[in-house]
């Protein structure tokens, strides 16, 4: 006996409503750590660049709110196509490398990217 | 988020295991790698022998992995979680246990400990290879260090404790290194050297006289530089200076000040004296290698500028020290922190890997290549010992063909690592038709290691190594708690209190524990209706005899005194018919009387092997009326490395048997009157080539073929026309191959 169902239909509805509500977070999130680049952004740009990572979970496995917010966070250090850009081949190793988990490859890939982003920084400084 | 996910991760039952794995970068060498990758092995027993979970967790720069889940699940269970870094430079310390309760999140840390691994094995034959003249030769500790190496470690620990505050830039390097040499050409070092205070002197060494410890080898990119400073070093190198014990050095201040300038350009100028500098009588290790190569860079600013004062001495980045005040430690930093002028070249095992008596060998004349036909039949050890230090129990020590089968050795029983104790073992046999191992061994030997079998009148036997009575305990396998420590004391007296047979009966496997305080039994033999076994006993080494096979004993000593070891027999003729001798170690034979007692034969078994203190004859095997046999040297505790091949009709009348182009011989065996030797060369620090050679005659010897692999073959078997291989490997230079077996088929040799 069914005590309970679920349809495939509510889910979905469910599922949407979920995403929106990530999606809000996730804006509000890039606004808060990357001020600069989204205030050179609009409204519609930034959620673009959010569905982006979302299309990306399956292509990458990862499905938590955390290290979806570590994708957007390297989408915001190395660029909104950084898995494609031939120049940042150093990412592809660790992001397809699947017998490491998710939360590992992405935190990985953000302290190294942020630790890049800073020497080329001093660099800049310095030159 | 998936529809599943978001269900049950609400579940309140579901337990998650989570990790981090970490590793202190401050143990990490200068130029060894990271931590990177990290092999997380999830067991549901303890000793690994169930179900193996495989995880993996990637360190930053910091060391640390972020906390990853890596199981999830609702019933309650406990697994055992270890971890070794892929490279193999980083071991977890211990498994641990983590138990698992519905609805409880847990989140351990799996500490990694670093550990050096040697790149290749360089020895006099193969070192021009890998090392140039003028070579700076850093070594590090070992085992074996002699009692001057560890005041100077000691110094030096204490020095890099205190470095932050006097002396500065001494954390780029190495407190374990202890010693300098520079490197000559042809296998030869140059150096102070201590190590026999008697005889210390400064001098010119073989290579070979390292053996067992590690290098690190740093050249000068100043290539005239270096080769001026070899021939000081050559011209120096005399034995006139004495050994100087550098006991206080490590705490002197080693800067490049006014004294260290006047004290370099008495160096230049006396770089072309023999026996070195008139004013130093004595030298230490650290102090002549600087000091020849001042002396070089000096001379060269003399001929220039023959007036000049200290005050103008130039010294190039790297040897901008005060000689005598510079240990091994500040030497080892300050080439570290010169990378443009000093290039590091690799870290090095020294090992003989020739004969003693190579030089009497003829030239090698190459057999058929068989690396491209070898066969991997599989790893079947490497289940029980997947990683870490325990890939040493995987030796295969010893294979032998028995009723279509070929039987396969391993364990460990060194009391000290790497892989402790790791018995009891499993007996693993491959079927020879198939080529393919069984689901599970034939066998639990309760014992730690299965060295030998041999083949009797009534089947196969294995004689007891250690034995392992007590149940299998792999809490052993990542460190030793103070209580599993406890609780092995206490099973000791199990342990000791007799000694194993293993006796294979029809298909069935029978272990005899009766061999009285036999804790080691290493070889088991027919001899005039009796079986005889080889033992060691806290008294010494001895002999049981047994005349109702192996179900009651009676001992005789041989080599009285604990740590003495009869190991192996052998039988030759001579007027009054066969006689029974027995080996143990110290080089030392005993003949048996034929009723009860081993009497010592004074006769040289070992020509040309001058330290006997920790050989005997492994492997003795018969082959034309004749002992063949080979010297074999302790290694750590039981398990020993090949010195030479001899041959003896009569005790007294023991014979060397180099082989061509000095091959090392580790196992023998006869087939169809030919006598066939596994041996193995190190052509290059990196590569080792592996030779069977054969001999009708022991007169010459003549290649069957030969195979290159990374590490070398301990053990090796015939049966219809192929040839099978176990892939081993020594303590100090763990190699993943561990534990192979190969396979090299008849129609590859024809």
């Amino acid at each position: 006996m069914k005590l309970w169902t679920i349809r495939r239909e509510q889910l979905a509805a469910l599922q949407v409503a979920v995403e929106r509500q990530l999606c809000d977070r996730a804006v509000a999130y890039l606004r808060r750590q990357y001020p600069q680049v989204c205030a050179a952004l609009e409204e519609r740009s930034i959620r673009a660049s959010v569905e982006t990572a979302l299309q990306k979970r399956a292509t990458y496995r990862f499905d938590s709110e955390e290290t979806f917010f570590a994708y957007l966070d390297l989408m915001y250090l190395l660029g909104f196509d950084f898995d494609r850009d031939p120049e940042k081949e150093w990412v592809r190793g660790t992001l397809t490398d699947f017998d490491l988990g998710p939360r590992t490859r992405l935190l990985f890939l953000v302290e190294e990217a942020r630790e890049r982003a800073r020497r080329a920084g001093q660099g800049a400084a310095r030159t | 988020m998936s529809e599943s996910s978001s269900v049950i991760e609400d579940c309140p039952l579901k337990w998650s295991l989570s990790a981090r794995v970490k590793g202190d970068p401050e143990q990490c060498q200068a130029r060894s790698p990271g931590v990177g990758k990290v092999r997380i092995s999830i067991a549901d027993r303890e000793d690994e022998s169930g179900t193996i979970v495989v995880r993996h967790a990637l360190a930053g720069k910091n060391g640390e992995s972020p906390v990853e889940c890596l199981l999830t699940g609702h019933e309650a269970k406990s697994y055992y979680l270890s971890a070794q870094a892929e490279n193999g430079h980083w071991v977890g310390r211990e498994a641990v246990k983590v138990s698992l309760a519905p609805g409880k999140p847990q989140t351990v840390s799996l500490d990694l400990d670093f550990r050096a691994i040697s790149h290749g094995i360089i020895d006099s034959g193969n070192a021009d290879g890998l090392l140039q003249r003028g070579d700076v030769l850093i070594k590090f500790a070992a085992q074996t260090s002699t009692f001057s190496e560890k005041v100077i470690i000691a110094g030096e620990k204490a020095v890099k404790t205190l470095s932050g505050l006097f002396h500065a830039g001494i954390k780029k390097g190495d407190p374990t290194c202890f010693h300098v040499a520079i490197y000559l050409g042809e296998g030869r070092t140059a150096e102070a050297h201590g190590g026999d205070l008697s005889t210390a002197r400064v001098g010119a060494r073989g290579i070979d006289a390292h053996a067992g410890f590690l290098f690190r080898i740093y050249r000068c990119q100043d290539r005239a530089l270096a080769e001026s400073a070899a021939k000081v070093a050559e011209t120096w190198a005399t034995g006139r200076m004495k050994y100087l014990v550098p006991a206080l050095v490590p705490f002197q201040l080693a800067s490049f000040g006014p004294r260290a300038h006047g004290e370099a350009l008495v160096f230049g100028q006396e770089s072309g004296r023999p026996g070195g500098p008139l004013r130093f009588n004595a030298m230490f290790c650290s102090q002549f290698a600087i000091a020849v190569y001042q002396a070089a860079a000096v001379a060269k600013q003399l001929r220039q500028k023959p007036g000049m004062i200290s005050t103008e001495v130039e010294m190039p980045a790297g040897l901008d020290l005060h000689a005598s005040n510079s240990s091994p430690l500040a030497f080892h930093a300050r080439l570290e922190g010169a990378p443009a002028s000093w290039q590091y070249v690799d870290e090095v095992l020294v090992r003989p890997q020739q004969d003693a008596n190579a030089q009497a060998g003829p030239p090698a004349r190459p057999g058929k290549d068989v690396t491209e036909q070898s066969q991997v039949l599989g790893n079947p050890t490497q289940k029980r010992w997947p990683s870490g230090d325990w890939i040493y129990a995987r030796n295969p020590w010893s294979l032998k063909a028995f009723e279509g089968k070929i039987y396969l050795g391993s364990g460990n029983s060194n009391n000290g690592g790497p892989a402790a104790n790791a018995g009891p073992v499993d007996l693993w046999a491959l079927d020879a038709a198939t080529g393919t191992f069984p689901q599970e061994p034939e066998y639990e030997v309760r014992d730690e290691q299965v060295d030998v079998f041999r083949i009797l009148s009534d089947g196969l036997w294995i004689p007891g190594h250690d034995s392992r009575l007590t149940a299998r305990n792999a809490s052993l396998l990542k460190g030793e708690s103070k209580y599993e420590l406890l609780k092995r004391l206490v099973n000791f007296p199990a342990d000791w209190a007799a000694g194993n047979v293993h006796h294979r009966i029809g298909s069935l496997w029978m272990t005899m524990n009766n061999i009285p305080n036999g804790i080691h039994v290493y070889d088991v033999i027919d001899f005039g209706g009796a079986l005889f076994a080889a033992i060691a006993t806290v008294a010494g080494g001895m002999v049981a005899r047994s005349n109702d096979r192996g179900h009651s004993w009676e001992v005789t000593l041989t080599k009285a005194f604990p740590y003495s070891r009869t190991r192996t027999f052998f039988v030759l003729d001579d007027d009054t018919g066969p006689r029974l001798y027995a080996s143990t170690n110290g080089g030392r034979i005993y003949r048996y009387d034929g009723k009860s007692d081993f009497a010592e034969m004074n006769v040289r078994f070992f020509p040309g092997i001058s330290d006997l203190k920790e050989v005997f004859a492994a492997r003795p095997i018969e082959f034309r009326k004749q002992v063949v046999y080979v010297a074999g040297r302790k290694l750590i505790d039981h398990d020993w490395t090949p010195v030479g091949l001899f041959a003896a009709a009569q005790s007294d009348s023991a014979r060397s048997l180099p082989l061509p182009g000095g091959a090392l011989a580790r196992d023998l065996l006869v087939h169809d009157d030919v006598l066939y030797a596994l041996a193995s060369t190190q052509p290059s620090a990196s590569s080792t080539r592996v030779h069977v050679l054969a001999s009708r005659d022991l007169e010459s010897f003549s290649e069957v073929c030969f195979f290159d692999a990374g590490t070398f073959a301990r053990s090796f078997e015939m049966l219809d026309g192929a040839f099978y291989f176990g892939l081993g490997s020594d303590p100090d230079r763990l190699r993943p191959e561990t534990g192979r077996i190969l396979k090299v088929p008849a129609s590859a040799l024809s």
